[in-house]
């Protein structure tokens, strides 16, 4: 009896030890990462995945910071998550906020590793982003990559080495990123009727970020968004699928044709806001196409990705540029998106004030910095060139002929009579 | 008269006409009304250059630059430089040229009387170098690097303006393969450097050289305004240097293939019209003024006919009128060619002249069409 209890004991102690301390990685790590090792040793993977399940074990590559321990690591075991995950659009954000930096005078190779497998040349995806290429290292790692490795990287919202789920199921996972002025989801959730309704009551009486847009668990973030984040709505079909699932989760609480009118005022709200948009980029279209911008593309820093051409879509820069551009670029990044969005997550305070007004303000700005830009170019008295002029009317109607804003029977109608004025 | 007195001088007579003989056989048989005539001496291989007026030139000699006119005034020392190249201004009353050692470059701008007025150390290779206008000097330059793989040749405009710094402007940059780089110096001479007779763009040639296809050349046409380039037809390396026509809207060069080619500038994506067919390749082009006679592979022709040929010629230019020979260590004149001294363009008036100069600037800047500038040329010319 005395022995079967002695190799119990004996079998107890070596397949416990086999279990957790006989980790070669947890020795050392209690002392040099030591909350990794206590977030891991109360996490659910504890017994069933060790250190070198997911970092392997070659401690050479790890110290050299050549591992990454990305999607496709957890993806090993949660497969359905990793593919709702990348069918989503934070599966895309890499694709969508990062660029080469082999070109940069500040390189700095531990960063491709983000868009490169080990040892291929191949980039996983060729769209670049100016804005990250024009930062310095630094503000490319914490101001760029902190928030766009969520493509690539599970622990963005979970945490390296914990599992527990109310981390994720709380809001406060999604504040980091989506807040700010340029895409101020968080605030206004918080700051709507749902938001504060989550407050006071809980969550059985009110949604947070996760009941919309990740139901039942979902990793698809972007299931019942109709438009992408420039606003402009997706094709019909695209949309109205879209549409009919948010329908659904809205109505878990409201009567469908309810939130079906409300969705469409938002809607309302969104086309509106781009017209506003339209015409205040047409404003400076027309600017460059006269040559007013100042300074014009060409006399400043080249945009890394188009050079010395006006950059006004999703790749334009916020430094080394014109004031009115400048103003255009608070009124689309920051403040069509507050109306919009606001508009959406049901916030009036965010949709009027903080958004609509301050769009319609900065349109007065444009037209105001327009006209004065227009005054500029008056030539001086003392010596006119009428030559100058005419030759400034041509390439604005080239340049417009050039954009497509001109058929070629217009552009050579109004060409031939500029030229007219042309004395022999 | 002795009698060994009047062998003596049989025997002198003799190798008189012996040596008039040898000379009516060295000579070419020249057409009629046409008279070449030695000018000066000269170092072999040495740059000389005409004086605006016709009645002097700058030619080297062992001992340096020399002033040498032609109407029987003394001859003088410019320099002590030895130039590589040389070029009078508009008005004659400056001289430029360049020195090359040591793969880089010197201008040094003089006047009649050999007092310098600028001195310009070039970064770079300069062959060759025109005067845009009597202040201006237009040079190109090229650097070269080289690399275990091969090397990389960078091609830079640099522009003299009196009393204002040197402008270097990079305009071609191309990596070289080991096995070009071979030809060593010669690469040097590719870039000939041509100005429009309206004195508004330039013509010159960028080598290029792709890992897996042969090296060649492109000529390249570069409006000097705007900065607007067109990259024209390739031509094998070291063909000769392309020439603009006499009214600057086409340009003559020499397809590496035994053909004289002109291509019309506008419209562009016109096909070269074959103008003549020659025997040999076509190493030296010169035009006269209104480009009705040639310089052609040591031939003067009209039009298509040959008219006489000197195969010793080793550099030829058109100036004063004349075309100007060097052959070994003299420099000829040949005169007779009075009737077509005249460019088109000198009937233009100053105020046609500054209409169509802006009408070409706006036509290669595209904001009008080669059909526009045709229409408003002929307005302007009523």
């Amino acid at each position: 009896m005395i022995r079967l209890i002695v190799l119990s004991l004996l079998v107890v102690c070596f397949f416990g030890t086999t279990a957790w301390g006989a980790d070669p990685c947890i020795d050392c790590h209690r002392e040099k990462t030591p909350a990794a090792v206590r977030q891991w040793e109360v996490s659910a993977h504890v017994g069933k995945v060790d250190c070198a399940g997911c970092h392997g074990s070659d401690h050479e590559a790890l110290l050299a910071g050549l591992v990454k321990v990305g999607a496709a690591t957890c993806g090993r075991c949660h497969e359905k998550a990793l593919h709702d995950h990348r069918a989503s659009r934070h599966g895309m954000s890499l694709h969508a906020g990062w660029g080469c930096t082999r070109n940069q005078p500040d390189r700095d190779v531990s960063g491709c590793r983000f868009c490169h497998e080990e040892g291929s040349t191949l980039p996983k995806s060729k769209v670049q982003c100016a804005r990250f290429l024009t930062q310095s290292p630094e503000m490319r790692e914490l101001g760029c990559n902190r928030c766009h490795q969520v493509e690539d990287n599970c622990g963005s919202c979970h945490s390296n080495h914990m599992t527990d789920l109310a981390i994720v199921r709380s809001p406060q996972s999604c504040a980091p990123c989506h807040m700010g002025p340029d895409h101020a989801q968080w605030e206004m959730w918080q700051t709507s009727q749902h938001g504060g309704l989550y407050a006071s009551m809980g969550g059985e009486y009110a949604p947070d970020c996760q009941r919309c847009h990740m139901p039942q668990g979902s990793h698809n973030v972007s299931k019942g968004l109709t438009s992408p984040p420039s606003m402009i709505p997706y094709p019909v079909e695209k949309r109205t699928q879209a549409r009919e699932e948010m329908l659904v989760l809205c109505a878990e609480c409201h009567a469908k044709e309810f939130a079906r009118r409300e969705l469409a005022q938002g809607d309302g709200i969104r086309d509106q806001s781009l017209e506003l948009i339209h015409e205040a980029k047409e404003i400076i279209i027309d600017l460059k196409d006269r040559g007013l911008i100042d300074p014009a593309p060409e006399e400043r820093p080249p945009h890394p990705l188009a050079g010395n051409q006006l950059v006004l879509d999703g790749q334009m820069l916020y430094e080394d540029y014109s004031h009115i551009e400048r103003l255009f670029f608070k009124m689309k990044k920051y403040d069509l998106a507050k109306t919009v969005k606001g508009a959406y997550h049901q916030n009036p305070a965010y949709t009027h004030w903080i958004g609509n007004a301050e769009l319609k303000m900065d349109l007065v700005d444009i037209k105001s910095e327009a006209q004065r830009l227009q005054k500029t170019q008056v030539l001086p008295v003392a010596a006119p060139d009428p030559t100058a002029n005419l030759e400034r009317e041509l390439q604005t109607i080239k340049n417009r002929f050039d954009r497509g804003a001109l058929s070629r029977e217009e552009y050579d109608r109004q060409r031939n009579a500029l030229l007219e004025t042309l004395q022999p | 008269m002795s009698i060994p007195t009047l062998f003596l001088r049989s025997l002198f007579a003799l190798g008189l006409i012996l040596l008039c003989c040898c000379s009516l056989v060295t000579l070419p048989q020249l057409p009629p009304g046409e008279m070449l005539t030695p000018v000066t001496t000269t170092l072999p291989q040495t740059p000389f250059a005409v004086h605006p007026d016709g009645t002097a030139l700058a030619s080297v000699r062992e001992d340096g630059l020399w002033w040498v006119p032609l109407d029987g005034r003394a001859a003088y020392r410019l320099s002590e430089r030895h130039p590589t190249a040389l070029s009078w201004n508009p008005s004659g009353e400056r001289l430029a040229l360049v020195t090359v050692a040591n793969n880089s470059s010197s201008l040094q701008v003089i006047t009649l009387t050999g007092e310098v007025v600028a001195t310009e150390e070039l970064s770079g290779f300069a062959s060759d170098l025109i005067w845009r206008n009597v202040h201006e000097i237009l040079l190109l330059t090229q650097k070269l690097t080289r690399y275990s793989f091969g090397g990389n040749l960078e091609m830079s405009l640099q522009v003299w303006h009196e009393n204002q710094p040197l402008q270097r402007e990079s305009i071609h940059s191309v990596t070289l393969k080991k096995s070009t780089l071979a030809l060593g110096e010669r690469l040097f001479t590719v870039p000939s450097l041509q100005l429009s007779p309206w004195g508004d763009e330039i013509l010159f040639e960028r080598i290029h050289d792709p890992p897996q296809f042969p090296v060649y050349q492109r000529m390249v046409v570069r409006h000097l305004d705007s900065g607007e380039e067109r990259a024209l037809e390739a031509t094998p390396l070291l063909s000769p240097p392309a020439r603009y026509s006499a009214d600057g809207e086409a340009i003559l060069y020499a397809d590496g293939d035994g053909k004289l080619l002109s291509l019309s500038l506008w419209p562009q994506g016109k096909m070269p019209e074959l103008l003549f067919e020659p025997e040999v390749l076509a190493r030296q082009l010169t035009l006269n003024a209104d480009g009705s006679r040639g310089w052609r592979d040591g031939a003067l022709w009209q039009g298509k006919t040959r008219l006489w040929s000197w195969s010793e010629v080793e550099a030829v230019k058109y100036a004063a009128g004349s075309f100007w020979f060097r052959a070994g260590k003299k420099i000829f004149r040949l005169e007779g060619d009075r009737e077509a001294t005249l460019s088109p363009l000198a009937a233009l008036d100053e105020g046609q002249r500054n209409k169509l100069l802006l009408l070409r600037r706006w036509r290669s800047n595209g904001l009008i069409t080669p059909a526009d500038y045709n229409i408003r040329f002929e307005e302007i010319l009523r």
